[in-house]
């Protein structure tokens, strides 16, 4: 202990030491700034660091330092124009501003700079005609499509575009739409946010479709359809047919009943489909319209937007979705079900849960507990009226629920399940991964008697098949009970030494003597430190047996070979000096003639210093147990009830160190003499 | 009396166990709870005892709480782990000549210890078993172990992960070849 103490402060010591060199190493080559001021870095990593400024935060911070003026413009590629920015500038009557206001007020400058506008997101349709300056344009979003059209040749004055915004759509503009497709071949992106303020009397509707059906480059899609007259169904079949390269579909579904019939079957169409975001509003949702949703096998990012979930839609998801990676669902209500069937979701990283209306009992210990089962699950944010909670793994460990038996680690998990017995081990080993590794770990006894062993022999399974079942489960057996083993079962003591080696860790067996012992006595003695049952006839077995701590015998001679009955000091001897470690003795009958024969009985079994119980049936005889200095609890039957005397036994109990309790048997009536509590 | 040195030593621990009980010192918990708690008692933490040994009594007594880390020692599983300790501190020492450890596993809890941990918040329930265990007091450990089997007993796997929460991480194949497997337990009498 002390040399352990001592060791500890060498080592503190040490470590102090060497605190102490970095300590100064550190001081001299950073001399001049701590370590808590942003002087230490240099320009290059200052530069990086402030690149994440809004340009407004840039100019205000310039004149932090030097090192700030060198290195806060540096990083800046992009300006984004914004009217609160012009409008400061405005106020300051700077260059800039005069030269900002003039881009956004004269639209001549569109000759010169449009070579350079790829994207625009705001248009007056009053310029439109400044749009054919534009050739590098990509993207533009624009509020019908015939802004995108001359006004008096009708000619098409955006071409090539790649991201392509229309809020509102009229069925007048066939034409225009046929036009503006042909000449967009490369579109990648479009969105359609509102087909018409007036679809519900619009019969060409699916025409659109089938326009639109012709961009072969189309990678994104987002549609908005008022749902009347129009089968969704074929649109999406026509779409899905054509636009092979479609990733992304958005559809905003509006219908105009209560409860919606439709199918949504051609999503099979879309093999490529990655991210799906699906809104339904006011309406019910029959379970057939989501069931083709299953269809869409390589989908990574999933959003629904309905108002009733049916409840089978997540049933086996993670068979239907098994690359899915985002999650976002808002909905009227969802339930620990929902959260089961998300939990099982393979590739599932972030799940967002939207609550509209009723929050549901759902409480933080279900999210953790969603987060502990998945396997893959990092954050889950749920929004309930409007404010966001998050459940995150953590240090990118799975988190447990603590409520969940999940949250122990193996060792403690063995140690609480060792309480079970044998049957329900094998019982719960599928329970979990966990269970199967940990609940047969803390067997250390096996016991033949075992009401499950007792149950299988009753099938004439044979006890070494179970055996061998047993000790392949179970590698840290210590010790074996064979005493129930009977005659009909007997050949396993000696099969039992054919597979000993399985049981590595076996230390004692307990057992009876039986009509074979003969066959396999040798082989097993080493382990064997009980023994039961009856002995006289087998007795030339014990021989072999040096490691017994518990012996149970009627006579004395029963021991030992060849003798019959009388009392054999020397074999007394023998016994005692091959028999150390025996730590509780019974012998229910002892022979002797003379006191000299008790004394030396006594003398030999004083020399048993291990021993902790005895038993014997003898006639008292004074100060006898004086000679058994370890013995704790004597149990005397006494035929000759006059004999004893309280006080006699006082002076026993007093004269014996370690005696605590005697139990005076005299006529089936028992005594006890206890040490008292002085 | 002098015939019996030992058993004066006993009354004597005993005594000395009961004073040292009177000291009260303070344990803090992760979430920042500090409570009293008498010596012995606290000192069934092998936890507890180490720091204290190491320290000094006097310096545990007079300075700081001891700081129980782990995220499992809340203020509610601490509370709950000290009115364990202060009612079994002076519980008889196992006797290893005598009690047989396998014995004493199969012993029914006592009644006080059932009421004590039959705690319908599962949470705590955990969070007291796993601050038992990383306080290292093998005898509430054992109390929860037992309570959990006891709970168990008899119920069926899918029974036992929907009441003890747990992932069941096995294919269906895979549940399906380990019952196959050990069909020979189910075997009806």
């Amino acid at each position: 202990m002390t040399q352990q103490m001592k060791h500890k402060k060498i080592l503190t010591i040490t470590i102090d030491d060497s605190e102490d060199e970095v300590e100064d190493n550190v001081r001299q080559q950073t001399q001049m700034y701590a370590k808590n001021s942003m002087d230490r870095f240099g320009d290059d990593l200052c530069q990086l660091l402030l690149s994440y400024l809004l340009l407004e935060d840039r100019f205000r911070n310039e004149c932090v330092s030097k090192q700030f003026q060198r290195t806060v413009f540096e990083s800046v590629v992009d300006i984004t124009l914004n009217e609160k920015l012009i409008r400061k500038a405005k106020q300051q009557k700077e260059t800039l501003s005069q030269v900002l206001a003039t881009i956004a007020t004269n639209n001549q400058l569109f000759s010169t700079f449009g070579r350079l506008v790829t994207r625009i997101y705001c248009m007056s349709s009053l310029v439109k005609h400044s749009l054919s300056y534009c050739h590098r344009l990509s993207q533009l979003r624009a509020e019908q499509l015939s802004d995108v059209f001359d006004n008096t040749s009708g000619q098409l004055l955006v071409t090539n575009l790649k991201r392509f915004t229309i809020i509102y759509y009229s069925s007048e503009s066939k034409g225009q739409l046929s036009e503006f497709v042909a000449q967009n071949q490369s579109l990648k992106s479009l969105v359609v946010i509102k087909p018409s303020k007036n679809a519900k009397n619009n019969q060409n509707l699916p025409e659109i479709y089938n326009q639109l059906s012709r961009l072969p480059q189309l990678r994104d899609l987002t549609l908005d359809l008022y749902l009347h007259n129009i089968l969704l169904n074929d649109i999406l079949r026509i779409i899905g047919l054509n636009c092979k390269q479609l990733q992304r579909l958005a559809l905003i579904l509006r219908p105009t009943y209560f409860k919606l019939n439709q199918t949504l079957d051609s999503l099979r169409l879309f093999c490529r489909l990655k991210r799906l975001h699906l809104a339904i509003s006011r309406s019910v949702v029959s379970r057939q319209l989501l069931e083709p949703l299953k269809l869409c096998h390589r989908l990574t990012h999933l959003t629904l937007d309905i108002d009733e979930m049916s409840d089978k839609l997540l049933t086996d998801c993670d068979k239907h979705l098994p690359r899915l990676q985002y999650l976002s669902i808002k909905t009227n209500a969802i339930t620990r079900e929902d959260l089961d069937h998300i939990s099982s979701l393979p590739a599932l990283q972030m799940l967002v849960i939207e609550n509209c209306s009723k929050s549901d009992d759902l409480s933080d210990n279900d999210f953790n507990y969603l987060l502990s089962r998945s396997l893959k699950l990092k954050n889950i944010e749920v929004i309930e009226q409007k404010v966001s909670k998050f459940y995150c793994r953590k240090n990118g460990q799975r988190i447990y629920s603590k409520n969940s038996m999940d949250r122990f680690s193996n060792n403690l998990c063995a140690l609480l399940l060792s309480y079970l017995s044998l049957k329900e081990r094998f019982v719960f080993q599928c329970v979990s991964k966990r269970f199967q590794r940990t609940v047969f770990r803390s067997v250390v006894d096996i016991d033949i008697d075992d009401e499950l062993i007792r149950r299988v022999n009753k099938f004439k399974i044979p006890l070494f098949i179970i055996m061998n079942i047993i000790c392949e489960k179970c590698p840290n057996i210590e010790s074996i009970d064979f005493r129930s083993v009977g005659y009909s079962n007997q050949h396993i003591l000696e099969l039992f030494p054919t597979f000993r080696h399985k049981f590595p860790n076996l230390r004692e067996i307990y057992c009876e003597l039986l009509s074979n012992s003969d066959r396999w006595i040798q082989l097993l003695a080493p382990l064997i430190t009980r023994i039961s049952g009856e002995l006289s006839s087998k007795k030339p077995s014990l021989i072999f047996c040096r490691r017994l701590s518990r012996l149970v015998a009627y006579h004395m001679s029963d021991v030992f070979s060849g003798r019959t009955t009388g009392f054999w000091p020397e074999l007394l001897s023998i016994f005692v000096a091959q028999n150390q470690c025996l730590k509780c003795l019974n012998l229910f009958y002892i022979t002797y003639k003379t006191k000299e024969d008790l004394r030396e009985l006594c003398e030999q079994l004083s020399r048993l210093t291990q021993l902790r119980e005895l038993s014997l049936k003898l006639v008292l005889i004074d100060g006898m147990n004086s000679l058994l200095p370890a013995l704790k609890t004597l149990v005397i039957e006494n035929q000759l009830s006059d004999s004893l005397r309280d006080n006699d036994l006082i002076v026993l109990l007093s004269s014996s160190p370690k005696l605590k309790t005697m139990e005076i048997r005299v006529n089936n009536e028992k005594k006890f003499y206890s040490k008292v509590k002085m | 009396m002098a015939d019996n040195a030992d058993h004066i030593d006993g009354d004597d621990n005993e005594d000395v166990r009961a004073q040292q009980n009177l000291i009260k010192i303070k344990l803090k918990s992760s979430e920042g709870g500090i409570y009293e708690c008498g010596l012995t008692a606290a000192k069934m933490s092998d936890l507890v005892k180490n720091m204290v040994e190491s320290l000094g009594t006097d310096a545990v007594v007079t300075t700081e709480p001891i700081i129980l880390g782990n995220e499992a020692v809340t203020d509610a599983a601490l509370k709950k782990i000290i009115e364990w300790v202060e009612f079994h501190w002076d519980d008889p020492p196992v006797d290893h000549d005598f009690e047989d450890e396998k014995d004493r596993r199969n012993e029914e809890l006592s009644h006080w210890d059932k009421q004590f941990i039959d705690v319908d918040d599962q949470a705590l329930l955990f969070d007291v078993i796993a601050a038992a265990n990383y306080m290292d007091i093998k005898g509430l450990v054992e109390v929860g172990a037992k309570h959990i089997c006891s709970k168990i007993r008899g119920k069926s796997c899918q029974e036992v992960r929907e009441m003890l929460k747990i992932t069941n991480d096995f294919t269906a194949e895979e549940e399906d070849a380990i019952h196959k497997e050990n069909a020979w337990i189910y075997a009806k009498d």
